[in-house]
């Protein structure tokens, strides 16, 4: 602001005054006027406070003035004084405030004078209203008043007051409170104890906590530790009781004055976890610390102060337990600041103090975490991070050689639990000190415990690592020997590893043993890093190198360990990839001369080969029988390959079954001799000719069907007899009666018991269709003994044709009183063999002279008539036919007797006359039986298709005139070659048998080849399997050129009723030729005229 | 004259084209075919699928034998020369046998492709879907079976012949190994992927 100024100069000099002047008014303002200063912005606040709170005063008091006699007047009292304390605290904190803070101790009379305002007010209070429930805040208020005036005495008192006339009032606790300090702070314990278990010992209150935390420091400070402790509990378990009723009280919404611990200045339960711990380290152990602290604190800040303030004690105590506890607690929990660095320091000295290096890993991890917590900030100069880096490898290290080198004093057992936690601590340093002076040591220091805890891998790539560090020597080379070992180990044993860790074992143990095959290694460790090598690619999956490496193991360090267990892997590498042609052929190499193989085991290895032979036996087979078509030939390569082995004959044999499944008999019968020439001792021979005899016979090979059969009962004792009753049965139907004979007889001489039985039978039959019975009794004589009933009846037969009517009678008899099982044919045969004896008894039965003759006479006629019958009834068209012509015989020649016969004497006329009559009409009967019985025997053609030499003779009207029966004979079989064209028929035959029209064609080819025998049984074989009247027809044709004339009447029968008319021109011709022309005549009425087209007799 | 030779070439064109028909797949939706008969028709396609992928296992076979026959070749190892040459011989025929079971794959394959062209054909005709010649189909498959029992045959002698082989290089292996020939070359860079 310009202002009036002097006199003005003139010119430049008077210019030059009147801009400094001017200057110096801008700059400073003009002379004589004084500055203001303001006061600072709380200054302003206070003062605006108590511009406000002397407002209120004075609008109480014109409440009060305008109040009087109102029932709030004590209210309004009390507020006035509350006003005037106000005011008074606001003028002390505004001299405070102007005293920038210097001082509490001030001289300010408006304080004192508002305070014995209120003073006074407060008293005024209680004269004019005793009862008022003010009365103990007013009193707690001039306590105050008084306390901050300085008047303690008068603070005492108006305190005890309160306490003493108000026990009720929640108040009394904030008095006692007060008093407790008052003489706390003068050091007056006792008294302060007083006042502080009164709080305490009451219910609880809102400063039962406080309380107990002001008491433990009376107690603290009389060095009573324990009971100090017990209320510092105290003063934490209070609060938070009290907090929790707190919380229950608000929930209920019946929160009122005095509750909550808001209003306390301090947390209670925060420094009274702190203050504990001088006590607490000198009374209680340090072991339970930690477990204390997290008990009793009640958030992470308290508990970390807490500890800090136990770490400290410790640290001062040099407590080694107490300071490992505390330091790894503050070290996990703490904030990142210096303080975690002295904490890791304390760590370090306690757990070398104590010795306790269970967690060392742990600590370290702790330790090294705390460096680079701190190092990480950015107001540190390099220069300390170098330092701090260097003092904490240096810690680091120590724990660490320490650990380790307690290992030389441990168990086993001990160091493999120890092991884990070192290692762990070898991993922090190194990830944490990589640049360190000592690193390379450090790593190898960490291959032993990394092999002490079973960490395999980790000791493997450790040890690679450490490696190099080292110059090239045997200190070198044994470290990476030790790491192909451990990857080796870790292979072998760590089946839990992840695929990419045994991927990366395997390309660091490969990598490490290259490398140490390049030094000069001792034979036993070669020998190992080889296998290791080796053993690796088998483990990879790469079997094909790994049989290479593996077998380069084996021959090149044999019957060694490594050896055996290289062996040992390359067997089961083949076998993994399903090279089983490469199993065998090794297995074989490694059975033979040369072999690395210990006897051991080769003695293992010889099974292994053997089923790997089977198995390609078994593929080879399989190839053999293919899908597309079978091809034996490799069967019978790999035979020849295995000549005189086992393996070689299975292979023929399998390639037996696979000729015999493509029905391919040429191949059959060639691997049968082959079989039999190479391997003439084995078992199967008995089953391969009674295969290829069946074959041949199925396909109507009858002479090779001959031989195998033959061949087969050679070498199959078991079914010898069986085998040569077919062969000769064969025989028999080829009209070779002499080669029959033969092998029945070496059937007979072979058997024993029920089989015997069975080859008498056969022999039997031949010997009687050639009506040969002596050689019957001759030949089969001897065997009687068998008991065999079917012999019995035989032998009998045989016995009556040769009149030896004795034995016939004995043996007949045995027959039919034999066991149960008598066949009809046996019954038929002794019927009619018994029939016979009786017919010879009546026919040299003398003339009977008197009645009693004649009568047995007549009944001997009976007999015999009765045992014809029977015979017929058996059933057997033979014998029934033989029974009726012979029963024809004996009734003629029975009537003629009858005839001829002379009465006999001493009979009268009457008598005479009787008799006469009676023996005339036995005759007409006999001659009726003779007639009825021829024609019944003829009949049997018609009845039964049978035209046998018998029923021929009785269509002629001829009956047999002795007692041996008579068969047609087969006419000698003549073959000059075997038809052509009959293979692939055959081939077509044999894999399907029921190929009717197959069989009619081989079956022509038989005939047209002149060898109706073989035809014969084709068309047998024909009409068995459900040929019909064409087949029959034909084996009509075929039996008839065998001369087997019954046969071919049957079968041109069978044809003819099947509507064939070839078959009825075939019969007729035959009768006519049998010279029964009346018989054609009746077999054309008899069968009506068939189908045209069939084969003829003479075609 | 003319006319006559028309008629041969005629002749000659209906037969190429008969040789040389192609038979049209038959989809598996097809509802004219019965079920059991188009899953016989699958059952073939699959088979061809089946050998084309053994074709490609036989091929990628063939390729990593050829790679550890040039080791081997490659190598100059081992420097005795009897072993070298047992080395050599067995490289030689282990390449060999791989080459004929890629050729039997390939057999197979055309094996398989002729079966399923025959059973396509069988089954369109017996449901009337198309006409073709059989006989052709049946010869180019018995063609194809013929040439994968040959191959067989050859191969196992072939195997005969290895084996033979294979206890020679181990004998002379065993020889020089024992008696003091390096074989860290063996069990590091011939014969391997590795290095």
């Amino acid at each position: 602001m310009p202002c009036a100024g002097g006199p003005r100069p003139e010119g430049a000099f008077s210019a030059l005054l009147i801009l400094s002047a001017a200057l110096l008014m801008l700059a400073g303002g003009c002379a004589g006027q004084k500055e203001e200063v303001r006061d600072p912005a709380y200054v302003e606040v206070l003062r605006l406070r108590i511009t406000k709170v002397r407002n209120a005063i004075q609008e109480t008091r014109g409440t009060m003035a305008l109040s009087r006699g109102a029932p709030y007047m004590a209210e309004l009292n009390v507020r006035l004084a509350e006003l005037l304390s106000e005011e008074a605290r606001y003028h002390y904190q505004l001299a405070y405030e102007r005293e920038q803070r210097a001082s509490r101790v001030l001289h300010v009379p408006q304080v004192r004078v508002l305070k014995e305002q209120a003073i006074a007010t407060y008293n005024m209070v209680l004269k004019r209203f005793p009862e008022s429930p003010l009365a103990p805040r007013i009193l707690f208020n001039i306590g105050h008043e008084h306390r901050e005036l300085g008047n303690f005495d008068d603070m005492k008192a108006v305190l005890q007051r309160l306490v003493n006339e108000h026990p009720e009032s929640p108040l009394i606790y904030d008095a006692l409170l007060v008093l407790g300090d008052y003489h706390f702070d003068r050091n007056e314990l006792p008294e302060s104890k007083a006042y502080y278990q009164q709080i305490a010992k009451g219910p609880l209150n809102r400063l039962s906590g406080l309380g107990h935390y002001k008491l433990a420091w009376v107690y603290l400070n009389l060095g009573e530790c324990e009971s100090a402790l017990d209320d510092f509990e105290l003063a934490i378990t209070q609060t938070e009781e009290w907090d929790k009723q707190y919380q229950i009280e608000v929930a209920g919404g019946r929160a009122g004055q005095g509750f909550g611990v808001s209003e306390i200045d301090i947390d209670v339960r925060r420094e009274s976890l702190v203050d504990l711990a001088y006590c607490y380290s000198r009374e209680r152990k340090a072991k339970n610390a930690i477990p204390f602290l997290k008990k009793l604190a009640y958030n992470q800040a308290t508990y970390v102060a807490a500890l800090d303030k136990f770490a400290n004690r410790y640290r001062v105590m040099d407590q080694a337990v107490g300071s490992i506890a505390a330091s790894r607690e503050l070290l996990r929990l703490g904030p990142a600041n210096v303080d975690r660095l002295d904490d890791a320091r304390t760590l370090h000295s306690a757990l070398k103090k104590q010795k306790d290096y269970r967690t060392v890993g742990d600590d370290i991890k702790l330790i090294d975490s705390a460096l680079t917590r701190y190092y990480t900030r950015s107001d540190l100069s390099q220069e300390t991070r170098d330092k701090l880096v260097e003092e904490f490898e240096a810690y680091t290290r120590d724990l660490l050689t320490t650990a380790q080198g307690r290992f030389d004093k441990m168990t086993e057992e001990q160091i493999a639990k120890a092991a884990p936690q070192v290692a762990r601590g070898y991993q922090v340093y190194l990830d944490t000190f990589p640049d360190a002076a000592g690193y390379g040591d450090m790593v190898n220091n960490m291959v032993a415990v990394l092999e002490a805890a079973d960490m395999m891998l980790e000791a493997g790539l450790r040890g690679i690592e450490g490696a190099r560090y080292l110059e090239e020597g045997p200190e070198k080379a044994e470290v990476l020997y030790d790491a192909v070992v451990n990857f080796q180990t870790s292979l072998e044993k760590e089946a839990d590893r992840s695929f990419y860790e045994r991927v990366t074992a395997r390309a660091a143990l490969r990598k490490a043993a290259q490398e140490l095959l390049q030094t000069e290694l001792e034979p036993d460790k070669a020998r190992r890093v080889k296998f290791a090598i080796a053993q690796s690619f088998y483990d990879e999956g790469r079997y094909e190198e790994a049989i290479d490496k593996l077998s380069a193991v084996a021959y090149e360090y044999p019957m060694t360990d490594e050896s055996t267990a290289a062996l040992h892997l390359v067997l089961d590498s083949y076998h993994t990839i399903n090279d089983y042609d490469g199993l065998m052929y090794t297995g074989r190499r490694l059975l033979g001369d040369g072999s690395p193989a210990t006897d051991t085991l080769k003695a293992e290895i010889r099974p292994i080969v053997q089923a790997a032979e089977q198995r390609k036996l078994d593929e080879l087979s399989l190839t053999a029988a293919g899908e597309d078509g079978a091809d034996i030939s490799v069967l019978e390569e790999f035979a020849i390959q295995n000549t005189g082995t086992d393996l070689g004959e299975r292979a023929l044999l399998n390639a037996f079954v696979a000729a015999r499944a493509m029905g391919d008999s040429d191949k059959m019968y060639t691997l049968a001799d082959e079989i039999a020439a190479t391997y003439p001792q084995s078992d199967q021979l008995p089953g391969i000719y009674a295969t290829i005899a069946q074959a041949a016979i199925a396909r109507f090979e009858y002479d090779q069907a001959v031989h195998f059969l033959r061949q087969a009962a050679d070498v199959n004792p078991d079914r010898k007899v069986q085998l040569l009753i077919a062969a000769g049965g064969l025989l028999d139907q080829l009209a070779d009666f002499s080669g029959a004979q033969t092998l029945y007889a070496e059937a007979i001489r072979s058997a024993e018991g029920a089989s015997r039985a069975e080859a008498l039978a056969a022999m039997a039959s031949l010997l009687e269709r050639e009506g040969n019975p002596s050689a019957t009794i001759t030949q089969l004589g001897s065997y009687s003994a068998d008991g065999d009933s079917e012999l019995f009846a035989r032998l009998g037969l045989a016995y009556v044709s040769t009149g030896q009517l004795d034995q016939a009678e004995n043996f007949l008899q045995k027959a039919l009183v034999g066991d149960a099982g008598v066949s009809p044919d046996a019954q038929a045969r002794a019927e009619y063999g018994m029939a016979e004896v009786l017919l010879v008894t009546l026919q040299g039965y003398p003339e009977p002279d008197d009645l009693d003759l004649l009568s047995e006479f007549i009944t001997l006629i009976e007999v015999v008539e009765e045992g014809y019958l029977n015979a017929a009834r058996q059933g057997n068209a033979a014998f029934a036919s033989a029974a009726l012509s012979r029963l024809s015989f004996a009734a003629s020649m029975s009537a003629n007797r009858l005839k001829t016969i002379r009465l006999p004497g001493g009979l009268t006329a009457d008598e005479q006359k009787a008799v006469q009559a009676a023996i005339d009409g036995r005759v007409q009967g006999l001659e009726a039986t003779a007639q009825q019985a021829i024609e019944a025997c003829a009949q049997q053609a018609w009845t039964n298709m049978l035209l046998n030499p018998i029923v021929r003779d009785c269509m002629n009207g001829q009956v047999m005139q002795s007692a041996s029966v008579q068969w047609d004979i087969l006419t000698p079989r003549n073959v000059a070659s075997a038809p052509a064209g009959l293979d692939e028929l055959r081939q077509q035959l044999s894999k399907n048998p029921e190929d009717i029209e197959g069989l009619r064609q081989l079956g022509n080819k038989f005939l047209d080849a002149n060898d109706p025998h073989a035809a014969r049984l084709v068309f047998a074989r024909a009409v068995a399997t459900g040929g019909g009247p064409v087949e029959q027809n034909l084996l009509g044709i075929a039996s008839y050129r065998a001369g087997d004339i019954t046969g071919a009447f049957e079968g041109f029968s069978m044809a003819a009723s099947g509507g064939e008319e070839a078959g009825r021109q075939n019969m007729v011709t035959l009768l006519k030729e049998q010279g029964l022309g009346a018989a054609a005549d009746v077999a054309l009425e008899r069968y009506q005229e068939g189908t045209a087209g069939g084969r003829l007799l003479s075609q | 004259m003319q006319s006559l030779k028309v008629l041969c070439a005629y002749v000659l064109v209906v037969s190429a084209a008969a040789c040389s028909q192609t038979v049209k797949p038959i989809g598996l939706q097809e509802l004219v075919v019965p079920l059991d008969a188009r899953r016989f028709v699958a059952d073939a396609q699959d088979g061809v699928s089946i050998a084309k992928s053994h074709v490609d296992d036989a091929a990628m076979h063939l390729d990593k034998m050829q790679h550890w026959a040039t080791t081997i070749a490659d190598s100059g190892w081992p420097s005795n020369a009897n072993a070298r040459t047992a080395l050599t011989r067995l490289s030689d025929a282990r390449l060999k046998i791989v080459r004929m079971e890629f050729d039997l794959a390939e057999a197979d394959y055309e094996l398989a492709q002729a079966k399923y062209e025959l059973v396509t054909a069988r089954t369109a005709i017996r449901h009337d879907l198309a006409t073709y010649e059989l006989k052709p189909l049946r010869e180019r498959q018995e063609a194809a079976l013929a040439n994968v029992g040959d191959l067989v045959k050859q191969i196992e002698a072939e195997q005969r012949t290895l084996e033979q082989l294979t206890g020679d290089w181990w004998a002379q292996y065993a020889g020089y190994s024992q008696g003091g020939g390096s074989t860290q070359e063996f069990f590091t860079t011939v014969g391997t992927s590795d290095f």
